[in-house]
């Protein structure tokens, strides 16, 4: 699954953080996931763990702490704010097309008001680090 | 704190691609896409572990020049680029759009970017080229920064037009220290030479078999386009 590089992410950004901060330890990594992308949240944890086996010695007792941010666009063209769902149905294809790449939502989503593609995805499109909790 | 981690992995991306060029038009319509296609193919055809990667969000047309077949790329620990002729690696957000047009403005391109440099795994590579948009706007600006080893492939068309722009921005890229690795001067002939930009890598005229041609990897490199953009292959090899 392609979430293993986006988690492998997480970890170098976790690690560099680290060094930069002079942390000693990491104990939480709060990630948030957003819901436009549809992640997996257990294949995130899985992957976290078997990462951790090869990570620098900072992050070996670390913990995933995984949240989800709810999906808000808002329509350029007449300032309407909607959801995924208020929006659109996807089918299989078109939600893994958007697992993939999150900005392919821009063929599949339009406003439910006035039909423009035009919008701006303020909330929930992927994945992202909130906070890093560790001791110097 | 909101730190975004794809950041942070771009440099593992890449770590095994031994050169990036960049081929850049700033020009719409110069031809770049085809260039890249072919400068990509003829260096895979001469056994170079060789990747494409279509920049180029609003125009993709990469994976219609290759004819390259539509579906998911294979998920293992990221996305793997399919391989098509001569084992070229292609990359492209075609491959999730449907065969739709996707409407992008400057920073949700350069999301799209960050996401595809992020989970993609080149492997191996002697040669990554990288179709990019025209201009040099948010995408474009963002990839230098991202990847600052890149290496710059202008192409231009005899025009004032073209050669104005191209000879402006590559004396930009210079002062920024950008390294220029060659310029390709497509549809020769059919205006004044582009002596701004000498010297010139290659000079391709234009070639009416071209459009019967594109679709097939194969029938591209027998081009006549083909044998005169060899003069850039060579100067990469």
């Amino acid at each position: 699954m392609h979430e293993w590089a986006l988690v492998d992410s997480v970890v170098k950004a976790a690690a560099s953080v680290a060094e930069s901060e002079r942390l000693k330890t990491i104990e939480e990594i709060v990630v948030v996931l957003g819901e436009l992308q549809s992640i997996d949240r257990q294949g995130v944890d899985a992957i976290f763990e078997e990462l951790k086996k090869n990570a620098p010695e900072v992050l070996k007792n670390s913990r995933l702490v995984l949240e989800t941010e709810k999906t808000l666009f808002k329509c350029r063209a007449c300032g309407r704010e909607f959801s995924e769902s208020d929006a659109a149905s996807l089918d299989a294809t078109e939600k893994e097309a958007v697992h993939f790449l999150p900005e392919a939502a821009r063929v599949y989503i339009k406003c439910p008001a006035c039909k423009s593609p035009d919008f701006k995805l303020e909330k929930g499109r992927g994945i992202y680090v909130r906070e890093i909790r560790g001791e110097k | 704190m909101s730190l975004d981690p794809r950041l942070f992995a771009v440099d593992s991306r890449f770590a095994g691609v031994k050169r990036v060029i960049a081929v850049s038009g700033w020009k719409g319509g110069v031809g770049k896409s085809v260039v890249s296609c072919v400068l990509g193919l003829q260096l895979a055809a001469k056994g170079r572990r060789t990747g494409l990667l279509d920049l180029d969000f609003t125009g993709a047309s990469d994976h219609i020049i290759l004819g390259a077949p539509a579906g998911f790329p294979k998920e293992t620990d990221g996305i793997e680029p399919p391989e098509l002729a001569h084992g070229l690696k292609f990359m492209s957000a075609a491959y999730f759009l449907g065969g739709k047009a996707v409407p992008m403005r400057g920073s949700e391109a350069v999301d799209a970017l960050l996401e595809l440099i992020a989970v993609t795994r080149w492997g191996e590579l002697d040669y990554l080229i990288v179709d990019m948009p025209p201009g040099i706007g948010d995408a474009s600006l963002e990839f230098s920064r991202l990847v600052k080893r890149t290496e710059f492939l202008a192409v231009v068309t005899p025009s004032i037009l073209s050669a104005s722009l191209a000879s402006k921005t590559v004396a930009l890229f210079e002062e920024w220290g950008l390294k220029l690795a060659g310029v390709v001067e497509n549809m020769a002939g059919r205006g004044p030479e582009t002596a701004a930009l000498a010297p010139v890598s290659a000079r391709v005229g234009f070639d009416p078999e071209l459009e019967q041609a594109l679709g097939s990897p194969d029938r591209l490199l027998k081009t006549a386009f083909a044998a005169q953009l060899s003069g850039v292959t060579q100067i990469l090899l």
